[in-house]
């Protein structure tokens, strides 16, 4: 398992590596979550990758910027810990 | 349509550029210089009404909008003031609503940490009590300890084994009782042999006396009846002999059986009752194990429990820098209401000083840009109590209501 303090970091270590699912948050430095998706559908190994939105935004219009910007699914905290293992679940099969 | 005549920049502009095309013509018409002059005033008068006809929208709105004199500097200060003033309360409102949320999530880390507490206790007052057995019994209300519960089990126990040991000595008893009976019928055997020996010897006796009897002729006659009877005798003796033998050897037969079934159950016996103390006196050394974890173990969940509870205390008061916060919290409010108290003011006198100054007619736009800060919809709310009317970037409602909090693309 990767952690990173940023988009930044976070692209930076996922470029050298390839997991099998990327949860981010979407206000973050440096690069934020949106920006991070779309590098990340950049590159070869994550084409096709789940990636999980988690964040405050609830607002539709943002929901589909994440969507427009390849990702998988759009958690809004607060979130239980059984909603994210059943969303993990399903993303991975 | 505006006065024509009016002397504005487009006739201005108008006059040279006619004349720059007319002036050649005029020369080579031949007029002369008044007239010249009433042709120029005419043509650009002429030229700036259809400029204006087509054009004259835009030229208002140009006039007003793209070329407007930069405001002079207290319309900005008022303007800047303004927004700061109106944008305290909302800033206030947020704080106020973060303070509330947090209040709301101490008081029920609270409950649910007090529970916890109840709860520990109450378990470890459950496992003290499996521990020491008490508590009602059967029907009674007798309380007894599992200690002394085993003391009294083991000793049944033993009883029992005690009994059964009693019971295989008796029957190792008659086991020797046998065997000397066993002896018995032999001896009683070998006398019938004996006596079956002196029958038949008798009897070959009588017979001889038979044979001299008859030798001797009418005198040996009553000894020929003698020897007649002794042979009787000698036969039913033998014969009794013979019987009795048999018999004995039933007898013999049957106590060997006897024998033979007692030794067997005397082994089964013996070696059930070894393996019985055997086995009760392991399984009583597991209670006395097993209860001694027990009690270990309640001692342990006692001591942990009490921890437990001193961790909780020291959460509980932890917790109280809820109403720390909000108290400090409060104190920054209190001082951002005076700011915008006396913001308020400064606007008032500058308005006043500078004398129906109007402010820039873009007032909400702090609202906006404040909003396109905000990611959670009950920042969105308590901005639109105070500004109703700002125009949220990106506006929608909520996507999620309770429980809706996932989507999957």
């Amino acid at each position: 398992m990767l952690e990173a303090e940023n988009g930044k970091d976070a692209y930076d270590k996922l470029a050298g590596a390839a997991v099998d699912l990327v949860i981010t948050d979407l206000n973050m430095p440096v690069m934020d979550g949106l920006q991070l998706i779309r590098e990340l559908r950049g590159l070869k190994q994550y084409r096709f990758t789940p990636i999980l939105m988690l964040t405050t935004e609830s607002q539709e219009s943002r929901k589909t910027d994440g969507k427009n910007a390849g990702a998988t699914g759009w958690i809004v905290k607060p979130f239980t810990p059984e909603q994210l293992l059943t969303t993990v679940s399903k993303v991975l099969r | 349509m505006k006065n024509i005549f009016h002397i504005d920049g487009f006739k201005f502009l108008a006059a040279p550029v006619v004349s720059a095309f007319s002036t050649p013509l005029l020369f080579m018409t031949g007029l002369p210089a008044a007239a010249y002059l009433v042709f120029l005033f005419v043509s650009s008068s002429l030229a700036a009404i259809v400029i204006h006809k087509r054009h004259g929208n835009q030229l208002d709105e140009a006039a007003k909008g793209a070329y407007e004199p930069p405001l002079p500097e207290p319309a900005r200060i008022l303007s800047r003031l303004s927004d700061a003033g109106r944008s305290i309360p909302v800033l206030n409102g947020q704080l106020k609503s973060v303070v509330d949320m947090t209040d709301e999530a101490a008081m029920t880390l609270f409950g649910k940490f007090r529970d916890i507490a109840e709860r520990a206790g109450q378990q470890s007052d459950l496992a003290a009590k499996a521990a020491t057995g008490t508590g009602a019994i059967g029907g009674g209300q007798e309380k007894r300890d599992i200690n002394a519960l085993l003391a009294s089990t083991r000793t049944l126990v033993s009883d029992v084994t005690r009994r059964m040991r009693e019971a295989l000595d008796f029957s190792r008893g008659i086991l020797d009782k046998t065997a000397r009976l066993s002896g018995y019928a032999s001896t009683v055997s070998g006398i019938l042999e004996d006596i079956e020996f002196i029958s038949t010897q008798t009897s070959l006796l009588s017979l001889n006396a038979t044979i001299e009897a008859a030798r001797a002729g009418d005198q040996g006659r009553g000894f020929a009846v003698v020897a007649e009877e002794v042979k009787k005798l000698a036969d039913r003796s033998n014969e009794s002999s013979t019987n009795s033998r048999r018999i004995i050897r039933a007898i013999l037969e049957s106590i060997a059986d006897v024998k033979k079934s007692l030794e067997g159950f005397t082994g089964i016996m013996g070696s059930s009752t070894d393996r019985s103390e055997h086995d009760a006196d392991e399984l009583f050394e597991s209670f006395v194990s097993a209860n001694a974890m027990l009690e270990e173990t309640v001692r342990t969940l006692s001591v942990q429990s009490r921890g437990l509870s001193k961790d909780i205390e020291r959460i509980f008061t932890s917790l109280q820098f809820q109403d720390i916060t909000r108290q400090r919290v409060e104190h920054v409010q209190n001082a951002l209401d005076g700011i915008c108290g006396n913001l308020r003011e400064m606007e008032e006198e500058l308005g006043i000083y500078f004398n129906a100054f109007e402010k820039s007619g873009d007032g909400d736009e702090w609202a906006s840009q404040l909003e396109s800060t905000y990611t959670m919809e009950g920042e969105r709310e308590i901005l639109n109590r105070f500004v109703p009317e700002v125009p949220a970037a990106g506006a929608g409602k909520a996507l999620f209501g309770a429980g809706e909090n996932v989507t999957l693309f």
